[in-house]
């Protein structure tokens, strides 16, 4: 088994099946892949595995523990960190205190009511790591809506993996930007060591291709296929799904 | 560059902390005595609104029915009053803190079952059943009256000790800076800033490893004894405790002066508090019949025209002036 | 059997009148997210209103009924134009003004008519006669109270679930920009909705003065009451607010008949209870 399975998972909402049985692992350190056409569930994937949404019947391992039942909050101090699919940076407060959240987050220290929330020399190195990172320092006392898309999505991107987790999900981390920016995704992304393993749910064929080492396919809630990037090009039920819509 | 700097500090910090000393400190012993008295209560009062301010302001908690805390520091004073014949406040001060929170405690775990419009009307629900119990139960109650009458000034057990109105002005003022400071230290630390991360946005919290439910609990509970303590320096300034300061009116004064003055900046809330006090005081100077209605109509105006409050207001305008002084880089 | 067949109908009568009132505040409170808090005062008023046309003018009591509906659903469009259009979606500043205008209704009403408690007033045919059946007799007024607030009911329950008003009024409580795009004046159903609640609240307050009374204090009692029956019954629809009045019209009464001593609490854990157990109220859609 590898650092994640995912069991027979389901989810309904009202009378629709989001997900249904869906079931597949990953290997540590491995660079996993999530596409399908809209609508088919892959949101709603990573919704579950994070901790947003509880699923309707499944299981969810994570490093050998069935974390079905934890909240978010759990999972994130367990090393599973996401980014969403549309920005949840706090638009109101700078990109310094952003980052201060963001690192403050897995230390104990973060239920601290006494010290001075700038003072922390371990939360404001990483706060600088992934400022310079990001190329963001010099903006870093502007609220972060008034950044641009592509500034505000790196830095999420950026922040992520300044986290080191051990389970990284980005959610479509290249949406909205332009090919310029998403080549500094991959970038980034390539950067990491394998001792991070990383899901993907992104539709950028050109961006699946250069990252994937495994592709999953969704469709309707359904896993249609999955397999390596050469296997997935070439299978005729994924060429039909995608038939006429950007295929590669 | 230091002299710069220096210069630079002295100014922008000295100068109000100088103007506010002069204010609270020194002018007061001039005053003639019911203006010390409205002192004594906007101080009162700021007090309560920094404790509002802390779950209103920075975690984004609409409570309806915060004065459940200031009422029950109330009449905790005021039964140690009534009932076992002491004005010690560090019996009554102690009491009220310890009252106020447990009841947080509970409160604060039912009224999160729920968020929005429901924590709003089930906040204010349970501070009306606090004014049934307050009204109803006798032992809650003077003899033949609503409420508890006669509350004497507190007592410190010092041999040789004698209040006046003015020496309790100055009493409460070391209670209310003591109560500022704590405030303000919670404030900047990661727990408060933790508080204004899930105002800002609960879910992204949740992800980043925060543990909001505990955080918007805890925060809740912390609220209530400055509240308790503002509700209990109520009753030694009044004299007479009632089961209004249960009661919706009461709950209102915090979240009014907080938006007046400019939520979630703790110094937002006490210019608030300092407004709504005086003007309540020279309306009712003016016109002792109609002066609430004057107010109402003055707060609904200010309500649709005011907007991120007054507090932050001169904040900003001070900034500018200390900025542009001397400084070639702020 | 006496005692229980009376608290039944006070019960009932009694909560006839909260559903009344909280009917209109649910559904604004429901469909356009507006936490208005004066509502309670729109019920003052019309009870004001409709004492100064029977009791001080001596006109016909059902006139007065009219009278005061009409001004309350006046006064209630006013609130709503004025100030309540300007505040899409602020709760807080809406539970500010509306709180404002409170205090305000409540100090032009001590101005206007005096702070003194007013006695209970009902038309000359209804009061103090009563209908008997066998050995039980009952208030004539209670009956007729029971009686408006069904007709009232299901006139509003056909307009909710029956008619295309209904069906715009409920479809712009889950979708306001696709109900817009269907081409509906939404604006239009809101200021009629609102002025509906209004009307309902303020004949209310005239048919409901027997039990009620009028007084400076009613706006914020009454409230306190509305609040008691939408959190027990549920917000956004008549049946909720029918179910939470008349339950906590018939906690009330038999509440006060049998522990005297906690009469006032009963209601407020009625309110608690059923937060803690279905937050989103008896009837009420969950989240």
């Amino acid at each position: 088994m590898g650092i994640l399975r995912v069991e027979n998972l389901t989810k309904k909402f009202g009378g629709v099946d989001v997900l249904s049985d869906v079931t597949f692992d990953v290997e540590a350190g491995e660079r996993l892949l999530i596409i399908g056409p809209n609508g088919a569930g892959k949101t709603t994937l990573f919704n579950l595995i994070g901790g947003q949404l509880p699923p309707t019947s499944g299981k969810i391992i994570f490093q050998d523990r069935d974390i079905t039942s934890y909240p978010a909050h759990q999972r994130a101090h367990m090393g599973v960190v996401r980014s969403f699919q549309l920005l949840t940076l706090l638009p109101n407060l700078t990109v310094l205190e952003n980052a201060l959240l963001t690192f403050h987050g897995n230390r104990k220290s973060r239920l601290d009511m006494f010290n001075d929330f700038h003072g922390y020399l371990d939360v404001n190195n990483k706060v600088d790591e992934a400022l310079n990172m990001a190329n963001l320092w010099d903006t870093r006392n502007e609220p972060v809506k008034l950044l641009s898309y592509g500034e505000q999505r790196r830095l999420e991107v950026v922040m992520s993996m300044v986290l080191r987790p051990k389970l990284l999900l980005l959610d479509e981390p290249t949406n909205g930007l332009t090919n310029e920016e998403s080549a500094d995704i991959v970038k980034l992304i390539h950067q990491l060591g394998k001792d991070v393993t990383i899901l993907v749910v992104a539709h950028d064929m050109d961006f699946v291709f250069e990252v994937a080492e495994k592709i999953n396919v969704l469709y309707y809630g359904g896993l249609v296929a999955k397999g390596s990037p050469e296997e997935i090009r070439n299978n005729a039920k994924v060429k039909e799904i995608y038939l006429g819509v950007g295929e590669n | 560059m230091s002299k710069v700097i220096l210069q630079k500090f002295r100014y922008s910090r000295l100068v109000p902390f100088l103007f506010i000393t002069l204010l609270l400190v020194v002018l007061p012993v001039f005053m003639p005595k019911n203006v010390q008295g409205i002192m004594t209560k906007f101080l009162i009062y700021a007090v309560f609104a920094i404790s509002y301010d802390l779950i209103f302001g920075y975690t984004g908690l609409v409570s309806l029915g915060h004065a459940a805390f200031f009422g029950a520091g109330g009449y905790a004073v005021a039964v140690l009053s009534l009932h076992y014949g002491t004005n010690s406040f560090w019996l009554g001060g102690i009491l009220a803190i310890i009252v106020s929170t447990l009841l947080a405690v509970v409160l604060g775990f039912i009224s999160l079952r729920v968020t929005g419009t429901y924590f709003l009307l089930l906040t204010f629900a349970l501070a009306q059943l606090l004014y049934s119990v307050a009204w109803n139960i006798p032992w809650f109650n003077s003899e033949g009256m609503q409420g508890i009458a006669r509350i004497n000034f507190p007592s410190l057990g010092i041999p040789g000790e004698i209040w006046s109105d003015a020496t309790l002005y100055y009493f409460v003022l070391v209670i209310a800076v003591i109560c500022y400071y704590i405030l303000r230290r919670i404030t900047k630390s990661p727990f408060g800033h933790a508080l204004v991360g899930i105002r800002e946005g609960e879910a992204r919290m949740t992800a980043l490893g925060y543990n909001t439910w505990l955080y918007k609990y805890m925060g809740y509970i912390i609220a209530a004894p400055f509240a308790g303590m503002a509700g209990a320096l109520f009753a030694y300034y009044s004299r007479f405790i009632s089961p209004a300061q249960f009661g919706l009116g009461t709950s209102f004064y915090p979240m009014v002066m907080a938006i007046i003055g400019g939520t979630g900046t703790l110094f937002g809330p006490v210019i608030g508090a300092g407004v709504v006090v005086f003007v309540e005081y020279f309306a009712s100077l003016i016109t002792p019949e109609r002066w609430p209605l004057i107010l109402g109509i003055i707060f609904v105006l200010s309500i649709m025209y005011l907007r991120s409050g007054l507090g932050v207001s001169i904040y900003k305008l001070w900034q500018k002036v200390s900025n542009s002084n001397g400084n070639s880089k702020s | 059997m006496d005692f229980f067949l009376s608290n039944l109908l006070n019960g009932i009568s009694y909560g006839m009148i909260l559903f009344l009132i909280a009917a209109g505040m649910s559904i604004v409170l429901g469909i356009m997210g507006i936490t208005n808090l004066a509502h309670g005062s729109l019920y003052m008023i019309g009870a004001y209103i409709g004492w100064t046309i029977f009791v001080q003018l001596g006109m016909n009591f059902w006139l007065a009924v009219f009278a005061g509906a009409v001004v309350s659903g006046i006064v209630g469009l006013l609130i709503e134009r004025i100030f309540l259009k300007h505040l899409y979606k602020q709760v807080n500043e809406q539970v500010l003004l509306t709180y404002g205008l409170v205090y305000i209704t409540t100090n032009l009403v001590t101005w206007i008519w005096g702070g003194r408690y007013r006695l209970q007033f009902t038309a000359p045919e209804l009061d103090m006669h009563t209908v008997n059946l066998g050995s039980f007799s009952f208030p004539l007024t209670r009956i007729v109270i029971t009686i408006f607030g069904i007709v009232v009911a299901l006139i509003l329950w056909y307009l909710q679930d029956k008619t295309r008003i209904g069906a715009i009024v409920r479809a712009g409580m889950d979708d306001k920009e696709m109900v817009q795009g269907l081409g509906i004046n939404l604006e239009l159903v809101s200021m009629a909705v609102f002025f509906v609640a209004s009307f309902v609240a303020g004949l209310a307050g005239v048919i409901g003065a027997q039990l009620l009374s009028t007084y400076p204090g009613l706006g914020e009692n009454v409230l306190l009451l509305t609040l008691a029956v939408i959190i027990v019954g549920g917000i956004g629809s008549i049946q909720g607010a029918l179910v939470g009045g008349l339950l906590i019209g018939l906690i009330d009464n038999f509440g006060k008949a049998l522990f005297p001593q906690y009469a006032m609490f009963t209601i407020y854990f009625a309110m608690i209870i059923v937060l803690l157990i279905k937050p989103s109220g008896l009837l009420g859609r969950s989240k």
